[in-house]
């Protein structure tokens, strides 16, 4: 187990590496840079290139990587062009809680809502419920979160009246990004439950368990409700990152002050600190979930040892 | 997995098919081929059906905008401008004067260009190196699955927009980089059903009689590795037109004049609690066009797999 996490460990630390080499190397491969003349306007020479040279830019390309890995490995990772008072990991320090303040409580109504929606579809198979909660799950799946959002705007601020459309600060601004994040995931988490429930309960041992007579309750939550459950983290504990890390979409109809926005702003003003930082967050935070869901893995099915082809995809 | 050439598909709704194929040669008719069951089986499905429709009426009314739409994307009155849905403007007017119905109908069209053309690209990347990696293993799989898993914890995203910037906005490159940034899963699926293809009896029975890697591959593997492609194929179209209306919303997809219906939503957000039909309409539009392309992948995807539901 421990040989398994530390190589685990170790092919991630690779990927970060490879993805923060082919962010760096597109950044820089584009004609134009941070500072460089555009529409906007030109900064005098004199200060331009003092610009360049405040932060490096006017090393080689390979210096500044290996600069730039240097510096990440002792966690700093620079100064943000677009806010250069403060740190990347300060500005991701502000920003960030915000958006995690909508993704927490998005987790908890989908994975919830969504578990519960799909056991009772399950165990009401080809009832009128099974068949709303997965038409509404197919809607959930398709439908863009921006779409729902404007939607939940219409109904809530515009018909109704009751909501404001966006905003910041009040316990009411969570309602409408949080109903219109969680929608998908939590169409996901009922989907999955649906058919992970529905083949554990032919499954053979859970027919032995009821011809040995045992409660209805205890075949459905010893038999059918682990089993159901191991297929379903590994398939939902990855949205989790996702999640976490944001929606642009949705911060940018609820005009939410999050990290979301950075996304767009980093690449459109040539922010090379706070890409790489943005890059290497979510792919770290990708990896580490991967690891986790591969280990509760083989922690809740001791079908599956660690060490063997079984766990890689 | 078996050979669809020699194994008619087992449906209980088709009697005679389970006799015929029961008694090993035809009873009572002779079995059809695989495509002809197929077809039955998607007509048969009544969500899929209603996909169909609702993609060929937004085909018509999208490709069908110069004809239909009631004036051309870029007239604009400014006397006309924020009107509520009437007679003359079906679906009223935006801030500038637009016809909405018509700024919608060439929406719909941007997008439907947009979602079958990037995943053509994705198609043109993904099924070869996937067929390569798959047919070859060895350095090639382990070089081309490199790739994938780099690409896959490239946060897509931002990648997309990050390669939108690099290329400005437009038509033709929000196509290149939605192809660029999703020929992944097909890829992998490509790979993963070769593997498990090129091990069945049929495929070492064809080479132990000498045929050769290509026909294998083209005679045997493709046409039994494709229908889990097909439908893959299927729904990457929707997941391709909302990366190009999330794109578009955010502002580095398709510039003015061309109309996109991402852009109209994102537009449409500061007006909205007065005029909501700026906000309704694009997004009903994107959501059937969503709607219908996934009803036919689900369906697409029961009919060519019964084994799978």
């Amino acid at each position: 187990m421990g040989r398994y996490l530390i190589g685990r460990l170790l092919s991630l630390i690779f990927v970060l590496f490879a993805v923060s080499l082919i962010a760096f190397m597109l950044m820089h491969a584009v004609p134009g840079g941070p500072f460089a003349p555009d529409e906007k306007g030109r900064l005098p020479e004199a200060t331009r290139v003092a610009q360049m040279k405040k932060y490096g830019l006017d090393k080689p390309i390979y210096v500044q990587y290996v600069r730039y890995i240097w510096h990440a490995v002792h966690l700093d990772f620079g100064v943000p062009f677009q806010s250069p008072t403060e740190t990347v990991t300060g500005l991701i320090a502000r920003t960030w809680p915000v958006t995690i303040k909508i993704g927490v409580p998005t987790i908890i109504l989908a994975y919830t809502v969504g578990t519960a929606l799909g056991l009772i579809a399950a165990l009401r198979q080809n009832s009128i419920i099974d068949y709303v909660v997965s038409f509404t799950a197919t809607l959930g799946i398709v439908l863009p979160n921006f779409v729902v959002a404007m939607w939940l705007i219409l109904f809530f601020s515009v018909y109704l009246g009751w909501l404001e459309p966006g905003g910041w600060g009040k316990p009411q601004n969570y309602i409408m990004p949080v109903l219109a994040y969680s929608l998908a995931p939590m169409a996901l988490v009922a989907r999955y439950t649906r058919s992970c429930v529905l083949e554990v309960m032919r499954a053979d041992y859970v027919r032995t368990a009821r011809a040995k007579g045992l409660a209805e309750n205890r075949v459905l939550f010893w038999h059918i409700g682990r089993n159901a459950l191991i297929p379903l983290i590994t398939i939902l504990l990855p949205e989790i990152p996702n999640i976490l890390t944001g929606s642009i979409f949705i911060e940018s109809v609820f005009r939410i002050p999050g990290l979301g926005r950075f996304f767009v702003t980093s690449t459109q003003q040539r922010d090379y600190p706070m890409i790489l930082a943005l890059v290497l967050l979510i792919a770290a935070f990708w990896g580490i979930t991967y690891i986790i869901t591969d280990v509760l893995y083989t922690v809740l099915d001791p079908r599956i040892r660690i060490g063997g082809s079984a766990v890689r995809t | 997995m078996s050979d669809q050439a020699t194994t008619a598909p087992v449906d209980p709704a088709l009697p005679n098919a389970t006799l015929a194929n029961a008694g090993g040669r035809a009873l009572v008719q002779e079995p059809r081929s695989a495509l002809y069951y197929a077809g039955r089986r998607f007509l048969r499905q009544r969500l899929a059906m209603i996909g169909l429709v609702i993609v060929i009426i937004l085909m018509i009314a999208g490709f069908g905008a110069p004809l239909l739409a009631p004036t051309n994307y870029a007239d604009a009155n400014l006397m006309d401008a924020n009107q509520f849905p009437s007679h003359s403007h079906w679906m009223g007017t935006d801030t500038i004067g637009h016809d909405f119905l018509s700024r919608v109908m060439y929406g719909t069209r941007t997008s439907l260009i947009v979602g079958f053309a990037a995943v053509i690209v994705a198609c043109l990347i993904g099924i070869p190196l996937g067929m390569l990696a798959g047919m070859k293993g060895g350095l090639a799989d382990f070089l081309v699955m490199r790739l994938v898993e780099i690409m896959t914890a490239f946060p897509g995203l931002l990648f997309a927009i990050f390669l939108m910037t690099i290329f400005g906005a437009g038509v033709d490159k929000i196509i290149l980089v939605i192809g660029l940034t999703s020929w992944v899963t097909l890829c992998r699926l490509m790979r993963a059903q070769l593997f498990t293809l090129r091990e069945q009896e049929y495929v070492q029975a064809a080479r132990a009689m000498g045929a050769t890697e290509l026909s294998i591959a083209v005679r045997h593997l493709l046409p039994n590795a494709i229908a889990p492609v097909i439908v893959a194929i299927t729904l990457a179209i929707p997941t391709a037109i909302f990366a190009e209306a999330g794109l578009s919303f955010l502002g580095v997809g398709i510039n003015e004049p061309t109309p996109s219906l991402g852009k109209m939503v994102a537009d449409s957000a500061p007006y909205v609690r007065v005029y909501w039909h700026l906000g309704l309409f694009p997004t009903v539009a994107i959501a059937l066009i969503m709607l219908g392309f996934s009803f036919i992948g689900d369906g697409l995807r029961d009919a060519l797999d019964p084994r799978q539901n």
